[in-house]
């Protein structure tokens, strides 16, 4: 079987491109053939993904869209007869860029206006979690399926915490929507009534500058000091913030799917959550999640969860259990299974 | 402690430290604002792209022979340029036009929202003067009957 694979964009640290790299791995264990393409392409990594123009399937090859942005050229493939399978990965919702990247809120705006031209123009169409196939449903799919996101364990372990004062931990973009400016401000109140020399350790790329600056200012503002703003690290470095960690905080307020809460969970690091989009399922009950908006809550869940050691035993346990869900070997029978029905249905029709 | 147990406690414990004066802190101004957006008058100031000529200039030392290329330059592609500037210009207008549309008739759902609010206002503040009156009608009917009985009881009292 020829299975090929589109992306709007790719580059080697793009969390869309890292899952297409994984899935051709499998497709060639399978003994599936085929290749990779995108419409705009890093040169880092244009050895493993071809141009799009260059892209011509034979008839009955399957095709494998990515969906996670706006994507105008990828179009003409809705058109094609080949069999095909969607895989949402989600579409950030504009209202949270209008008022700092009007560029990227039109992208989001278009790619979710767009997004039923997709999920109505294939085969099956998939999500990276339940909260992404729903939005497929919503936008008319007439198949959905789940096909999480195939994590690959980070090659290194859980250590135990070094001595030293309490560190809280956030992964993601520092963008409006991940609301990194609420989490500083429960550290902060967290700093004045619990632990006074705690540290906060934001590890993202910034939306703009302009955006990281108002973040920087805030942190400056509210905890003197005790922020850290980290970007363009090594993989073998954020590994590291996570074994410094004593808790991981996502005050996010909508997440397709994430990741970070899996890496975590492999670090056996405690999370606090608030339940946005994905968040619910892929947390399961390994995490404390709620929707107070209080940060005083907030802090005080900080506390507890680092001053109280069988609470935190307890979340470590829940999490190496849960990553169980999402074991490779797991989530390969979902999109071999997804594969499988496509090339079915599409026989069928 | 159990995971499921911890926002209940965490509350608990929260109740406890405000009771004691803690976490009292104002936390307006601890999130981080979003910039000012450009006015509508802006935005219809800048709708109508009007490149000025006058910007055309070479801030170099001696740059008088580079102004005169680069307006010369500006000079031959003006009919690929006037053709970008009214495309654009045609797109923000129109664009304009509809914001102008849609904030009328926000303020126009605002003020109908308003006036139904106000008709809401007063029929529950009719209600609850009738309930009132109906209460001291009720509470004058008690006390004549009342007075009535006692008079029956105690006809002799007076």
């Amino acid at each position: 079987m020829i299975v090929h694979q589109i992306l709007s964009g790719a580059g080697p640290v793009d969390a869309v491109t890292t899952q297409a790299v994984i899935y051709r791995d499998l497709f060639g264990k399978w003994g599936f053939g085929g290749e990779d393409y995108a419409v705009s392409i890093d040169p880092r990594i244009a050895g493993r993904v071809r141009p799009f123009k260059s892209f011509d399937p034979a008839p009955d090859d399957v095709l494998v869209i990515h969906y996670s942005a706006y994507a105008p050229k990828l179009r003409g493939v809705l058109e094609l007869a080949n069999p095909k399978l969607l895989v949402y990965h989600n579409v950030t919702p504009a209202r949270w860029f209008w008022d700092y990247e009007p560029t990227i809120a039109v992208h989001c705006s278009l790619g979710r206006r767009q997004l039923p031209e997709f999920a109505k123009g294939v085969d099956l169409a998939a999500g990276v979690s339940r909260f992404n196939a729903g939005e497929l449903a919503e936008a008319g799919a007439q198949r959905t399926a789940v096909i999480p996101i195939l994590f690959t364990r980070p090659d290194a372990a859980a250590v135990d915490r070094p001595d030293g004062p309490p560190t809280i931990l956030f992964v993601g973009r520092l963008t409006p929507h991940k609301r990194q400016d609420e989490l500083i401000g429960a550290f902060s109140l967290y700093r004045r009534h619990r632990q006074a020399d705690a540290r906060l350790v934001l590890v993202g790329e910034p939306l703009t500058p302009a955006y990281a600056a108002s973040l920087v200012g805030l942190a400056d503002r509210l905890a003197p000091g005790a922020v850290t703003f980290r970007s363009g690290i090594s993989r073998e470095e954020l590994w590291g913030c996570y074994q410094e960690a004593s808790v991981f905080v996502c005050l996010s307020e909508h997440e397709g799917f994430c990741i970070p809460l899996l890496e975590a969970f492999h670090f056996d690091v405690p999370v606090i959550a608030r339940p946005s989009g994905g968040v619910v399922e892929v947390a399961g009950d390994a995490a404390i999640v709620t929707g107070d908006r209080d940060l005083a809550l907030t802090a005080e869940l900080i506390h507890l969860v680092v001053s109280d050691s069988e609470l935190r035993e307890e979340l470590a346990r829940r999490g190496r259990a849960r990553l169980g869900d999402y074991a490779v070997d797991e989530v390969a029978v979902k999109l071999r299974a997804a594969i499988d029905e496509v090339t079915r249905a599409h026989a069928d029709a | 402690m159990k995971p499921e147990q911890a926002v209940a406690a965490a509350r608990s414990s929260l109740e406890r430290e405000r009771a004691d004066g803690s976490y009292s802190e104002d936390l307006e101004g601890w999130r981080v604002q979003p910039p000012e957006r450009p006015s509508t008058d802006s935005l219809l100031e800048w709708a109508i792209i009007e490149p000025d000529m006058d910007l055309v200039v070479s801030t170099r030392r001696w740059g008088a022979p580079i102004s005169a290329v680069k307006r010369v330059l500006v000079h031959l592609t003006r009919q690929y340029t006037a053709q970008l500037a009214s495309q654009q210009t045609r797109v923000n207008v129109h664009l304009m036009g509809r914001l102008g549309e849609l904030d009328e008739r926000l303020a126009d759902v605002n003020h109908r929202l308003g006036d139904l609010e106000n008709a809401e206002l007063g029929r529950r503040i009719a209600e609850l003067e009738g309930a009132e009156l109906g209460r001291r009608i009720a509470d004058l009917e008690d006390a004549d009957i009342g007075r009535g009985i006692g008079d029956v009881e105690s006809p002799g009292r007076e």
